[in-house]
């Protein structure tokens, strides 16, 4: 027993130690100030206990449910800002840099840049990792009349996650493309 | 007349009873037969036992207890049930928009590549580089 004791207090000591990792992958997303102006706004927290509790009642037997279920594992927090405007130029790169400076900080790694000048999009995915763990990822794109944050804080397969696209049948946010076609199952 | 009334009186004279009088009645009461005890009756009977009224008042308390604290349960259940489905909702509405935007990257870097591949492809000499192409177009012009 006393041999013990002192691995039990490292572990114990180690353990509130755990979470913080995943915590430096969380970034702010401060956008409020364009709920006011946009038209249409998605804004998603989800923490790791309400995670937890969903899975929970995801089903099994549902193909899109379990495959939801698969990737909440292991998260620790799921946070989207969209916003659609009207009009263009309802919002500035300014209020974008505020995010993109925070994934300039040790640890984030863009994986992919795209910028289309003709359709006046940008779309950026940025991962973090410690080892060969994930830590958290996220997405920005921007285009002219919509702007869409996702932070996702945990582990995640991005290529899971990509399959789910016009899979998942749910009331929406009418996401247009600048091609004008709607996001989501046709 | 006066000797019906004197035989009248004699007749209904007070008498006391024989001392053995009262053991006789009850001697002759005890000798009767109980009246019958309906089932419904001799149930009834169990609850005048004071071991009896016990138990049911304890059983009837722990029924009492066990509906209200089911009850409780059954609410926090219901409400936990209903956060379930908020944040279930909200999660896979989170994942849509992400895989949307993940594959309209894809998309673009797909199409980056192909175009890439396309131009490797073809000989050396129909392969145009941007400022050549610069020039060619401003001699036409």
């Amino acid at each position: 027993m006393k041999r013990l004791i002192l691995p039990l207090t490292l572990l114990l000591a180690a353990l509130p130690a755990y979470g913080q990792g995943f915590q430096k992958a969380k970034i702010r997303i401060d956008l409020d100030r364009l709920a006011s102006k946009a038209e249409d706004v998605v804004e998603v927290t989800v923490e790791e206990n309400m995670l937890r509790l969903a899975a929970k009642f995801l089903k099994d037997n549902d193909p899109e449910e379990a495959a939801v279920k698969a990737l909440i594992n292991g998260l620790k927090g799921v946070y989207v800002r969209a916003y659609e405007f009207d009009k263009e130029g309802e919002y500035s790169s300014s209020d974008v840099e505020g995010i993109r400076s925070q994934l300039q900080a040790p640890g984030w790694t863009k994986i992919v840049g795209v910028t289309s000048r003709r359709e006046g999009m940008k779309v950026e995915v940025h991962t973090m990792y410690e080892g060969e763990k994930m830590l958290g990822v996220a997405i920005i794109a921007a285009e002219p009349k919509e702007l869409v944050v996702v932070n996702i804080v945990g582990p995640i397969d991005l290529e899971k996650l990509s399959q789910l696209d016009g899979k998942l049948g749910l009331p929406r946010l009418e996401l247009r493309s600048v091609t004008g076609r709607r996001a989501g199952r046709e | 007349m006066s000797r019906l009334d004197d035989e009248l009186k004699v007749a209904l004279q007070r008498k006391e009873a024989p001392p053995d009088f009262t053991a006789r009645v009850l001697a002759r009461v005890a000798e009767l037969p109980p009246p019958p005890v309906s089932r419904w009756q001799r149930f009834l009977a169990l609850f005048r036992l004071p071991q009896v009224r016990f138990a049911v008042v304890a059983v009837a308390a722990c029924l009492v207890i066990s509906l209200t604290f089911g009850v409780q349960q059954y609410r926090k259940y219901q409400e936990m049930r209903r956060e379930a489905e908020i944040a279930k909702a909200q999660v896979m509405l989170a994942f849509q928009i992400a895989s949307a935007k993940l594959n309209v990257a894809k998309q673009k870097v797909s199409r980056v590549a192909e175009k890439s591949a396309v131009s490797e492809a073809m000989p050396p000499e129909d392969r145009v580089e941007p400022q050549a192409a610069a020039k060619s177009q401003r001699k036409k012009r």
